[in-house]
């Protein structure tokens, strides 16, 4: 008892002096109002319609069922979920203090894998919308046996997952809203359903109205698995995504594999919004500012921007779309903000919560940028070619013109032989899909997919350079269509 | 119904939130009344309960993005965690609960993810001294609750409370902690 007593003290004087040598950061109060205002504002967005995911997939209600235009002319994704089968929903319950505190995030897979996905893909002349249909969910009619689905669909995405959402917030806002939602028949209340996304959920989203208005912001992504459920989209308040059939002549149940050129790098302009890494870009006078915390402000000028693409008249007014110029980032524990270059050797597009892993387990981080690779294989790579930094894989192009592919959809760095590139093309950048990579050079004015099955090919669009290059030249978004029988691109006005 | 179902119905039919924390009727305990501003209570306690949870995750960036976290869930509900006999065991325990959510979620992302190098050292470590290295040694439940016990100094009760564990667990962890510990500061003396 002695010895305890002693071991006791020892502890205490130990622990406090350990503890007392632990950095856990300064504590900002600021901060953790404004985290708790934004958790407010997503269980708000969240209690909008809860479980309507969940329930197509618990009655294998087929969206094709549902009917209706697109409400919004900022949303103009071109995506898909397959939900008309059945999605693995993870129900759970949360959002009391019980669960906080608790085990609340026990939860049943209540679906299945949802069948293959074909591709879709549709082309529209310069400046038109790709024909679309709407997938519709609508808001959320509840009845005593559930949520009634009518049409024009607002999803959401939170730390749980997708959740599809209606806006009439009221319904769920009754009193302890989420408490008073009717059970499913299943028993399983439907109060949270945080979908599995590994191999589920194809989705392409875009941000609502604010820091990245009019920016494609998301990709919950299975079949191959990238990307998901590591981006902390819990903390993207206001996130709406809305899901469209890429052509009228696809299937109704939307099983298309769609993604938007512009999508990635954007989604880490919201999540530099969401405050998740201290950053809010704010456009100005002078360029994007990105103001941390702190207060400090870090900023990328209009004569920056311009320098990538991105012309103050599709930003002013509107939010910006930064994601093509600079990402600035901050390791956590570090002070200063720093710029990722965009292609460098080392370097690329890396979002801040792809850093975070990526600085853990791939790239050695430290000061102004990307410094040094340990990938696995990475000797393939030669320093100073193109090396792209994308969640979900990274693309280097090696000396002799072949390409290099970290990523999830093999053992080992995937070798591609290379597209067949003019000579003196410059990378502008690679976009890593689950069906290849889609390298766009010389300024946007080509494209070319190298696949993981070796075939090699360059995209036969029926636009040639020129056209290409005034489309991109004039504003336009391109957006490339991804599927199974390989590589289409839509143009159109991503926003109006 | 299903296993999973049966669990889902036996949490909720479980301690509430407002029955921990020494709150609850059944428990023969009252709500305090509420006297100080989560203001007051941020500023008293972030730190100590940050670094507590650094050290029961032996990640001190982790810790404290926890209790940030914790806190944040704390100030939304804060008419509700102020009559708590113990919010700072809230407080503790919800970070840690979130901390290893997270922690699972990098888990699985890890797995997802074969190709890519395993990191080679954890961010911000706690200062190695031959203490840490021996709480290194403990089970997580075993840490916490020393935590709990010797450095916010509180006692069973409370400690049970924060943890969501019976007193008599508490003690038996305390216990076994302290053995764990005691071979461990041994087995690194000169």
């Amino acid at each position: 008892m002695s010895d305890d007593s002693e071991l006791q003290g020892q502890l205490r004087r130990g622990l406090a002096d350990v503890a007392s040598s632990v950095d856990v950061g300064q504590g900002s109060l600021q901060k953790v109002r404004l985290r708790a205002a934004r958790r407010q504002s997503r269980q708000r967005m969240v209690t909008g319609g809860l479980g309507v995911v969940g329930v197509v997939a618990v009655f294998g209600i087929s969206v094709s069922m549902l009917s209706g235009p697109g409400s919004d002319p900022r949303v103009v994704v071109a995506g898909s979920i397959p939900v008309s089968t059945s999605v693995p929903i993870v129900a759970a319950e949360r959002d009391s203090e019980a669960d906080d505190a608790g085990q609340g995030s026990s939860g049943a897979v209540v679906g299945e894998r949802p069948s293959a996905t074909t591709s879709a893909a549709a082309i529209a002349p310069a400046g038109q919308e790709p024909t679309m249909t709407t997938t519709a969910v609508d808001l959320p009619q509840w009845t005593a046996d559930g949520p009634v689905l009518t049409g024009g669909t607002q999803f959401a995405v939170t730390d749980a997952g997708l959740m599809a959402i209606g806006g009439e917030e009221r319904l769920l806002e009754d009193g302890d809203g989420w408490r008073s939602l009717p059970r499913t028949p299943g028993g399983v209340k439907p109060m949270e359903y945080a979908v599995d996304v590994t191999g589920t959920v194809r989705l392409i989203g875009i941000a609502d109205a604010g820091g990245c208005a009019a920016a494609p912001v998301l990709v919950v992504h299975g079949g191959e698995g990238w990307l998901a459920e590591d981006l902390p989209l819990e903390s993207v308040p206001g996130l709406r995504l809305e899901l469209r059939a890429a052509s009228t002549a696809m299937s109704p149940t939307l099983e298309a594999v769609s993604l938007v050129e512009e999508l990635v790098p954007d989604l880490g302009c919201v999540l530099a919004r969401a405050g998740r890494w201290g950053s809010e870009p704010e456009a100005n006078d002078d360029g994007v500012a990105f103001i941390d915390d702190d207060g400090a402000t870090a900023m990328v000028t209009w004569a920056e921007l311009a320098d990538v693409g991105v012309d103050r008249s599709l930003v002013d007014g509107a939010a910006p779309s930064v994601s093509r110029a600079r990402w600035l980032v901050r390791r956590p524990g570090e002070a200063q903000w720093s710029e990722v270059p965009r292609t460098v050797d080392g370097g690329g597009y890396v979002t801040p919560d792809r850093l975070t892993y990526l600085g853990q387990s791939i790239v050695s981080y430290s000061g102004a940028g990307v410094r040094r690779l340990t990938l696995t294989g990475a000797e393939e790579w030669t320093e100073g070619a193109p090396l792209v930094i994308r969640p979900g894989a990274i693309v280097g192009l090696t000396p002799d013109g072949s390409w290099r592919v970290w990523t999830e959809w093999g053992a080992g760095p995937v070798s591609m032989p290379g597209p067949t590139l003019p000579d003196d093309s410059t990378v502008f950048d690679a976009v890593p899909t689950p069906r290849g990579v889609v390298v766009v050079f010389d300024g946007g004015t080509g494209v070319a997919v190298a696949t993981p099955d070796a075939v090699t090919q360059m995209l036969d669009l029926g636009i040639d350079a020129e056209q290409w290059a005034r489309l991109v030249s004039a504003g336009d978004r391109v957006r490339l269509v991804i599927g199974a029988s390989g590589v289409q691109i839509m143009l159109g006005m991503v926003s109006d | 119904m299903s296993t999973t179902q049966t669990c889902i119905r036996q949490h909720r039919s479980g301690t509430r939130g407002t029955e921990r924390y020494g709150v609850g009727e059944a428990r023969g305990r009252r709500r305090r009344p509420r006297s100080r501003s989560f203001d007051d209570f941020y500023l008293e306690h972030r730190d100590r309960i940050a670094r507590a949870v650094a050290l029961s995750l032996r990640d001190a960036e982790l810790g404290g993005e926890a209790a940030d976290e914790a806190f944040a869930r704390a100030a939304q509900r804060w008419h509700q965690v102020s009559t708590y006999d113990n919010p700072e065991g809230w407080v503790y325990r919800v970070a840690i609960n979130w901390a290893r959510s997270w922690l699972r979620r990098v888990r699985r992302e890890r797995d997802r993810r074969p190709l890519l190098v395993s990191p080679t050292a954890s961010v911000d470590a706690v200062v190695d001294v031959d203490l840490e290295r021996a709480l290194a040694t403990l089970s997580h439940d075993l840490r916490s609750v020393v935590v709990g016990r010797f450095l916010l100094d509180w006692s069973v009760d409370q400690t049970a409370d924060a943890l969501g564990v019976p007193p008599g667990t508490v003690k038996s962890r305390l216990s076994r902690a302290l053995r764990q510990l005691e071979r461990a500061m041994g087995e690194g003396a000169p």
